[in-house]
């Protein structure tokens, strides 16, 4: 013990001893270069011995858990992958209606005869999605889209698709619906599209489409609601009963000079569509729908404020003694449409939907607005007026980039209370 | 034992005394000895002078070791400049020499500033031959740094070049201004990679052997020539079906990443100077403000281990100017460009809650309608309001006598330079070149005006013997520049220095001049072991317009053996108050 003690003893004294010769050689090279400069005659030779010293303490560069980290993102491409994709797999949204709950999706997209990160879209492209939601909404579908025709800006794309939306909202037919009588319905189809799509000059697009449609409707799996079948009939929903197949034709036309139609400040879109919906299995709901849809921006005095009007209709038909089945009727509330009112509000044969929003640029990425939406629905177009119109209002920002539009919050009342509306998408 | 302990405990305490007593002289005299390393300047109580002051040239350019390769985060800079404060290092710029100058040195060579240029010389510029040799360009890569559509070739002589693409809708625009702003960096002092504008066929191009892209996902593959022709299908053409483009030759050297413009480079023992501190660099904002170079960033320069005369050191360069004058590189500049940060989270409230009541007044700036001017203007442009994309630590640095360095070297740009530098661009409309002249020659007398008479303009001192003895002459800037009245009136206070304490003492009263010189009174401090005496003046000018101008300009004489001469000049950062001579 002892000789283990004496060992402890001595070695503490010249570790003691060594910390001191050591700090006594190193402090008086330190000041070896003080007086090294303080007898200098040169300021070349006081910068120089500063250089003498640095290169003593050179290291490499480092960067904090901060940088580190961005300098990682920099260079993962995360963004790019998550948005973009990898190997043409990709996150995908599935394109729900509001309600649908939290979901995931893969989309697959791989685009042919031309790389895929070309400035311009490939010749042909084949794209899948597949989505699902904890509200046990699903979407599957492909598409394979070929461009240009014959050296035309045409589009032919061919597509097929399953969704299944287990908890659409249902408050019955008209503007007098009541709230409290909101119930749920499955709404299940299968399609089969093909499509064209062509734009002849600059601010001109045309379409024609033909679509084989299989809807089936079901009992509604949102348990804090009834399901629409245990409320309503097929007498104030349409079609509840029995679902046929339908194909249905469309053309659609539109004149767009809106300076960016991602972000846009000025110029206008006006847009109608026809569609045919003919009953292939009961002949007994044939009838034609026309989509008008018109959207106007102003400019205010300068770029950074605008006024943005819109005015959208929607006018069905149905051919005499058919009907048009309810989950394919106008609907009017949401994030699109009456912005006070929650998703598929009110919905009947026609609509008619207003609405006015003053935006103004806070910054670079980010938009105000305010915004009023007036609109109705009728089972008879001859209502279809400006008369005894639901109202809504609020306020809302948009997130944006320098060029494109990147989500909207929208905050907005009416006389069913308040609603937020957040969405990852460009409205109008 | 206990004798044996005793001895010990002596032992371990005299070692234990002796570290603590080391390490206390050294924590005494450590601090000391970094405080007097770089900043002497600053530094009252220390030589002032050395032998070979003033220097002109900064011996950075020593031999060191190879240094490795460091790349910078594209995103770091902005997070941490607009959400934090990186300066650690406040204060007069140290890099300069006595005479408020910029010294030669790896980041700054004296051109347009110090020495007469021809307007051949500055159209020349970096340039070192003409651009990419004719003949098969073969595409070697794609960088995926930057949005500029771009790619790099080499030559038939071997030498690599970056291939800008103009934009679509914006023809001749980053490729103009990336060209004119070579010619005016260069003219400056900066280090900047040789740029030319060059026009060519695309069966020119031939795909390298083992090219590579970087996908979208991060993924590499070979370089295909159908890729090459996808990235040339929307380039601008000219009359006779080339493109034009911008061809950038591969700096000379490594590349070893790029420079912050705050703290030094550990790796390289010739970088001492904290970047903040560093004159050419805080300066560069009086340049970026007259080019709109809202763009200068980290990211945007270049550190090069070059070797020259056998000596191997980092060279530090300014890069990518797409983003100058009007242009956004892949646009034209936005609107906000110049006049605020990309994030300003007042301005951001207030715009959002005023709603679109409040106006930013640079919303009223009005802008060229010629595509390849794209939006600039010098109308509503002011120098005091112009801002980067995001808080440049060393822009935010710039004192008054950074500006004044940097606006006097603006200044020296004449109208014919800026014309002939205005037709680098090669724009194809004359009309458009017109207006970028006048445009560029506006911006110049704006910084120029705001920045030389923001503080004491007083300059070109020097010795002049008259029949009433030696005198200290030198000249107002403002006023020869014909940016103030010719009137106005100086005053000068002599002090003694003692050159090897940095002690200074008052010297008779103050001196109203006759003019624009002074008679060098007797004024002299104790010799030193050479033999040197030296005299400061401390000379305000009295202006009614300019009253900031009280603010004196300290000028230290030199007087070795009778032979006398202008050795140090201070001028006022805007920091300080008026100085009174008997606080020394």
């Amino acid at each position: 013990m002892r000789f283990v003690h004496a060992l402890q003893s001595a070695g503490r004294s010249v570790v003691a001893v060594g910390v001191a010769l050591l700090t006594f050689f190193t402090v008086p090279s330190l000041a070896a270069a003080q007086e090294q400069e303080a007898k200098a005659t040169q300021r070349a030779d006081v910068l120089a011995a500063e250089r003498d010293k640095k290169a003593t303490e050179v290291a490499a560069p480092e960067r904090s858990n901060v940088e580190q980290a961005l300098y990682w993102y920099d260079n993962q491409y995360l963004f790019t992958r998550i948005m973009n994709g990898w190997k043409g797999f990709r996150l995908a949204s599935g394109q729900f209606p509001a309600g649908a709950g939290t979901g995931v999706g893969v989309g697959f997209k791989k685009g042919l005869g031309s790389p895929s990160n070309a400035l311009q879209q490939p010749r042909a492209e084949i794209e899948a999605i597949a989505a699902y939601t904890a509200r046990g909404y699903t979407r599957g579908g492909a598409a394979f889209t070929v461009r240009p025709i014959a050296g035309a800006a045409l589009d032919v794309r061919v597509s097929g698709q399953y969704y299944k939306f287990p908890q659409e909202d249902y408050f019955g037919p008209g503007q007098e619906s009541r709230s409290e009588d909101r119930t749920n319905y499955l709404l299940e189809s299968h399609e089969g599209s093909a499509d064209i799509l062509w734009k002849p000059a600059r601010f001109v697009d045309l379409g024609f489409g033909v679509s084989y449609l299989s809807p089936r409707i079901g009992s509604g799996t949102d348990s804090r609601y009834l399901s629409t079948d245990q409320i309503f009939d097929a007498k104030t929903a349409p079609g509840l009963d029995e679902q046929p197949d339908f194909l249905r034709g469309r053309l659609s036309a539109a004149f767009d000079w809106r300076d960016n139609p991602l972000h846009p400040h000025s110029g206008g879109r006006y847009g109608v569509e026809l569609s045919r919906y003919r009953d292939e299995t009961l002949n007994a709901y044939d009838f034609r729908r026309i989509d008008i849809d018109l959207q106007q921006y102003v400019p205010l005095p300068n770029r950074y404020r605008t006024i943005a009007l819109r005015a959208a209709a929607v006018i069905t038909d149905p051919q005499s003694g058919n009907d048009v089945p309810f989950y394919f009727q106008p609907t009017l509330g949401g994030s699109r449409m009456l912005r006070g009112f929650r998703e598929f509000r009110f919905r009947d044969r026609n609509s008619l939907m207003l609405t006015a929003e003053y935006r103004w640029e806070a910054s670079w990425l980010l938009d105000g607005a305010l915004f009023v939406d007036a609109g109705k629905v009728t089972g008879d177009r001859s209502d279809l007026n400006f008369r005894d119109l639901d109202v809504s209002y609020g306020f809302g920002f948009r997130v944006h980039s320098n060029s494109a539009f990147v989500t909207r919050l929208d905050l907005a009342f009416s006389r069913e209370g308040f609603i937020p509306l957040l969405r990852f998408e460009h409205v109008f | 034992m206990s004798s044996k302990r005793t001895l010990g405990y002596r032992h371990r305490r005299a070692a234990l005394a002796a570290s603590l007593l080391a390490l206390g002289f050294a924590l005494a005299t450590a601090p000391g000895i970094v405080a007097q390393r770089l900043e002497k300047t600053d530094a009252r109580d220390a030589k002032r002078f050395y032998a070979d002051d003033p220097v002109w040239r900064d011996h950075d350019m020593r031999d060191i070791r190879p240094v490795a390769e460091f790349d910078l985060s594209k995103s770091y800079e902005f997070v941490h400049e607009t959400f934090g404060e990186s300066v650690r290092s406040h204060g007069r710029a140290l890099n300069i020499n006595t005479l408020d100058e910029v010294p030669d040195s790896s980041w700054f060579t004296n051109r347009l500033g110090r020495f007469d240029m021809t307007i051949d010389e500055i159209v020349q510029g970096p340039n070192q031959n003409d651009g990419p040799a004719a003949g098969t360009w073969l595409v070697t890569g794609r960088p995926d740094s930057g949005i500029t559509p771009k790619f790099s070739i080499r030559d038939s002589r071997g030498d690599t070049y970056l291939i800008k693409l103009d934009p679509a809708n914006f023809p001749e625009l980053p490729s103009s201004v990336e060209v004119i702003s070579t010619k005016i960096f260069h003219a400056i002092g900066y280090h900047v990679p040789e740029d030319f504008i060059v026009t060519f066929d695309p069966s020119q191009l031939s795909v390298a052997e083992g090219a590579q892209i970087r996908m979208d996902t991060g993924e590499k593959r070979a370089i295909r020539i159908s890729d090459v022709n996808k990235w040339l299908e929307h380039a601008p053409r000219t009359a006779d079906g080339r493109i034009r483009a911008l061809a950038s030759r591969w700096v000379p050297g490594k590349v070893v990443g790029q420079f912050r413009f705050t703290g030094t480079r550990p790796d390289d023992p010739n970088d001492i100077y904290p970047h903040e501190r560093r004159r050419e660099l805080r300066g560069l904002k009086v340049f970026a403000a007259w080019l709109n170079h809202d763009d200068a960033r980290s990211i945007n320069s270049i550190d090069s281990y070059v070797e020259v005369d056998g000596r191997r050191f980092i060279r530090h360069y300014l890069q990518d100017f797409g983003s100058n004058l009007g242009s956004g590189s892949t646009s034209a500049q936005q609107p906000r460009g110049g006049y605020e940060y990309l994030i300003e989270g007042d301005k951001i409230a207030k715009g959002l809650f005023s709603f679109g009541l409040y106006r930013r007044d640079w919303t009223n700036a009005r802008y060229p309608a010629d595509p390849s001017l794209g939006n600039i203007e010098a109308d509503f442009f002011e120098p005091w309001k112009w801002k980067t994309e995001y808080p440049q630590p060393a822009f935010n640095q710039m004192d008054d006598a950074d500006s004044f360095w940097a606006a006097s070297i603006a200044a020296r740009f004449t109208d014919p330079m800026i014309r002939a530098i205005a037709a680098t661009g090669r724009l194809s409309n004359p009309e458009a070149e017109r207006k970028l002249t006048d445009i560029l020659i506006r911006r110049r007398n704006k910084v120029v005006e705001y920045w030389i008479t923001k503080t004491n303009p007083l300059d070109r001192f020097e010795i002049r013997q008259t029949a009433a003895g030696t005198e200290l002459a030198f000249d107002n800037a403002a006023i020869r520049l014909q940016l103030a009245s010719p009137t106005g009136s100086y005053v000068a206070r002599w002090l003694s220095l003692d050159n090897a304490t940095g002690t200074e003492r008052l010297n008779g009263s103050d001196v109203s001049l006759a003019g624009a010189h002074a008679q060098i009174p007797d004024a002299w401090g104790p010799a030193d072991p050479a033999g040197v005496r030296y005299a400061v003046a401390l000379i305000e000018t009295n202006h009614p317009d300019f009253p900031a101008w009280k603010r004196p300009v300290r000028v230290t004489l030199r007087n070795r053996n009778g032979a006398i001469d202008v050795v140090g000049i201070e001028r006022p950062t805007g920091a300080e108050q008026r100085v009174n001579a008997t606080d020394h």
